[in-house]
């Protein structure tokens, strides 16, 4: 082969001498510090709270009303960020590193994104079938699972509709899971976890009947809504709504011009009274067909941290069914 | 390949098939209503479709077509260029297994086949079988999920055609530091590929062996905006036609990726810019220096739009004259199982000739959600 030879020292040889000994000194240096007796003992052998990683912002705010002082959590996904498309971003991998607790909705809402988040985080404590991991669906009531799964009809979850959350009376089942899982990895503090538990439980009782006073005066029951994606069937479910039809029929595929041209006129005739749609989506289209059928918009926060203001579980009913009475408000004569 | 047709139907069938009954099998362990009595709770309930005892099944399918005078990535106006099987899953507590097969054209190949050690004590993570090397950022990606119809001008120079891979193990860790950012460190050793399928390496005993390190650096510079950068080096023993006097070829790679989406409006808007550079030269004193580099920006403007441009610059190994080139996509990804793609390239190959060329990429997966990479 013809070619001109630069006749320089190989700068790459020295380049990869010293990248080659650089990357053998870090990785031996960062095994054998990890490979340190004090970093492989369990976290709660020690005094520092707990590191429990929930996938969203509400796992985390229950986590926090069982584990009180004696856990720190962080979520991944904020409460304003659609759960079902976050990015795996590997600063994620960094806190679920140091894990010791690790709380996921499931029923593969977090599918695109968890699993390859814990492959990578080389935690052996929070990975499936660890004891520091909890899947906080585990004793819920699941709603709407499928009896065939086809991507014929979108990107369906398979396991169910993973919103199960946004029933109040599921904040027991998902504090159980998340207690029991505190249980497993810290049981000199199992009994601490049971009575903030149990707390949470009464104080989640008192509220949802407040809330479903709520709903009574808002005339809730029975009442024919509209929702953007299925997020609020267990809200529905809760407060006794009839969701009638969906903007968005086919998860995760925009809505076909005919579809939003039968739903209008479906919305027109069907005496609908409310569309009901979650932050992140953009709401020029249901903002679009609030006003060609006259139905009230209400954009509430389908997570705790949606808003600045919706620190726990009992902030973010208060605020959805607020929005839903100031939507339902703006209408009535 | 013997009968790429007959090869290809089986395959889809033998594919397919296991992954219906799969679905099914799922569908019928599901269908049942929810239990009147809360399951007790128990460690670590399976509730991903990915879960089930038999592995993860799915296929991405890739059909392309071409216009022009630019047959460089295809010999056919219409191919279907790749059917890649993913059979993934956990092998026991400690290890996971992933296998992706790939059947075309040429034939079938076992484009990566490794188990996993998913957190060795200290913090590490093994990988063994052979993989697609950690050289530069877009070498691990299978080219059916790249943005693009074909694999810039650089890493077909450097790295081949179908990228380099390696059959050998891995070692990564990550490393602490003071603030906490995402830094890994990765060193492979394996055997060199196949000579017929790379521009650069060849082993002639097993003593011969590819060593490579990588090393990378996440830096989240704010909610909707990230910067990733790393760097590669790779030594193995050269192509005899290319090095005759028996030194090592080594490769240096260098790639930095700007990610920006807003968190509230994820599935509306995102930028992707990616910049890499690849620098080839060999082991002996006075060794001539090949280089070169890519760089694409992909822009969402609209929830299932994309436009996107990128620009070629490369060396040859062992050879200074150049090619540029510049390609230009449209991509609509009607949801996230399918991508239609149309791309223009124009190539200014070494001694001035241009090559152009349009391409419709369509790829399509089947099969249960996997995790996205990020």
């Amino acid at each position: 082969m013809n070619r001109t030879v630069k006749a320089t020292p190989a700068p790459l040889v020295r380049f990869g001498r010293a990248a080659a000994l650089g990357l053998g000194v870090a990785l031996g240096a960062t095994l054998a510090a990890g490979t340190h007796p004090g970093l492989l003992r369990p976290a709660c052998a020690e005094e520092r709270p707990l590191l429990v990683v929930t996938t969203t912002e509400d796992l985390a705010a229950i986590a926090r009303e069982v584990g009180g002082e004696r856990v720190t959590v962080a979520a991944l996904c904020r409460g304003y960020q659609d759960p079902h498309y976050l990015d795996a971003r590997p600063s994620y991998m960094v806190q679920l590193k140091k894990a010791d607790l690790f709380v996921q909705v499931g029923r593969d809402l977090e599918v695109g994104w968890a699993p390859g988040l814990l492959n990578g985080a080389r935690n052996p404590r929070i990975l499936l079938g660890a004891p520091g991991f909890v899947d906080a669906s585990s004793q819920v009531q699941v709603l709407e699972i499928p009896a065939s799964v086809s991507r014929a009809q979108g990107d369906v979850h398979p396991f169910g509709n993973p919103h199960y959350w946004l029933d109040p009376a599921n904040g027991v089942p998902i504090a159980r899971a998340i207690r029991d899982g505190l249980a497993r990895v810290d049981g000199a503090n199992a009994a601490l976890y049971a009575r903030r538990c149990a707390d949470f439980e009464q104080r989640l009782a008192a509220a949802t009947a407040r809330w479903r006073q709520q709903a009574r005066s808002l005339d809730l029951a029975g009442m024919k809504v509209v929702t953007y994606h299925r997020s609020w069937s267990y809200f529905a479910h809760a407060f006794g709504l009839q969701v009638v039809d969906v903007v968005e029929p086919k998860p995760g595929i925009p809505p076909s011009p005919n579809h939003v041209q039968r739903l209008v006129a479906g919305m027109k005739q069907g005496g609908v009274r409310l569309l009901l749609m979650e932050p992140w989506f953009d709401g020029r289209l249901a903002a679009k067909i609030s006003r060609d059928t006259g139905v009230p918009l209400a954009i509430a926060p389908a997570s705790v941290g949606a808003e600045p203001a919706i620190h726990t579980i009992f902030d973010l009913f208060d605020r959805q069914l607020a929005l839903i009475g100031q939507a339902l408000g703006e209408t009535r004569p | 390949m013997r009968s790429p047709s007959v090869v290809l139907l089986l395959l889809a069938l033998g594919a397919t098939t296991p992954a219906h009954a799969q679905a099914t099998g799922a569908a019928d362990s599901i269908a049942p209503a929810p239990p009147a009595e809360p399951p007790a709770a128990t460690t670590g309930v399976p509730a991903t479709s990915a879960s089930l005892t038999n592995p993860a099944i799915s296929v991405i399918g890739w059909f392309q077509a071409l216009a022009g005078n630019d047959s460089t990535v295809q010999d056919e106006a219409f191919e279907f260029r790749e059917a890649e099987i993913a059979l993934q899953a956990a092998v026991d507590p400690f290890t996971r297994a992933d296998f992706f097969i790939a059947a075309g054209p040429e034939g079938l190949e076992v484009e990566e086949g490794y188990v996993t050690w998913l957190a060795l004590p200290g913090g590490g993570q093994a990988r063994v079988g052979k993989f697609r090397a950690d050289l530069g950022k877009f070498n691990r990606t299978h080219p059916p999920e790249t943005p693009f119809a074909d694999r810039p001008l650089a890493t077909v120079a450097f790295l081949g055609e179908e990228g380099l891979s390696t059959t050998g193990v891995s070692l990564s860790a990550l490393v602490p530091n003071p603030m906490d950012l995402y830094w890994d460190v990765t060193a492979n050793l394996g055997a060199p590929p196949d000579p017929a399928g790379n521009p650069l390496f060849e082993a002639s005993s097993r003593a011969d062996v590819l060593a490579l390190g990588r090393t990378s650096l996440f830096v989240p510079l704010r909610e909707s905006a990230d910067l990733n950068l790393g760097v590669s080096y790779a030594s193995g023993p050269a192509l005899a036609s290319l090095r005759a006097d028996g030194s090592r070829a080594q490769l240096g790679a260098a790639d930095l990726t700007f990610r920006w989406k807003n968190p509230r409006r994820s599935i509306y808007r995102s930028l992707l810019v990616q910049v890499e550079a690849i620098v080839e030269q060999g082991s002996r004193p006075g060794a001539g220096r090949y280089a070169g580099a890519f760089g694409y920006a992909v822009w969402q403007f609209a929830r299932q739009w994309r436009i996107g441009v990128r620009r070629d610059w490369t060396e040859s190994p062992g050879d200074r004259a150049d090619a540029t080139g510049v390609l230009a996509l449209l991509t609509c990804k009607p949801s996230e199982f399918s991508t239609l793609s149309l791309q223009a390239r124009r190539v200014r190959a070494p001694g001035g000739t241009d090559r152009a060329a349009a391409f419709f990429k369509w790829t399509f997966n089947i099969g249960p959600h996997g995790a996205d990479p990020y």
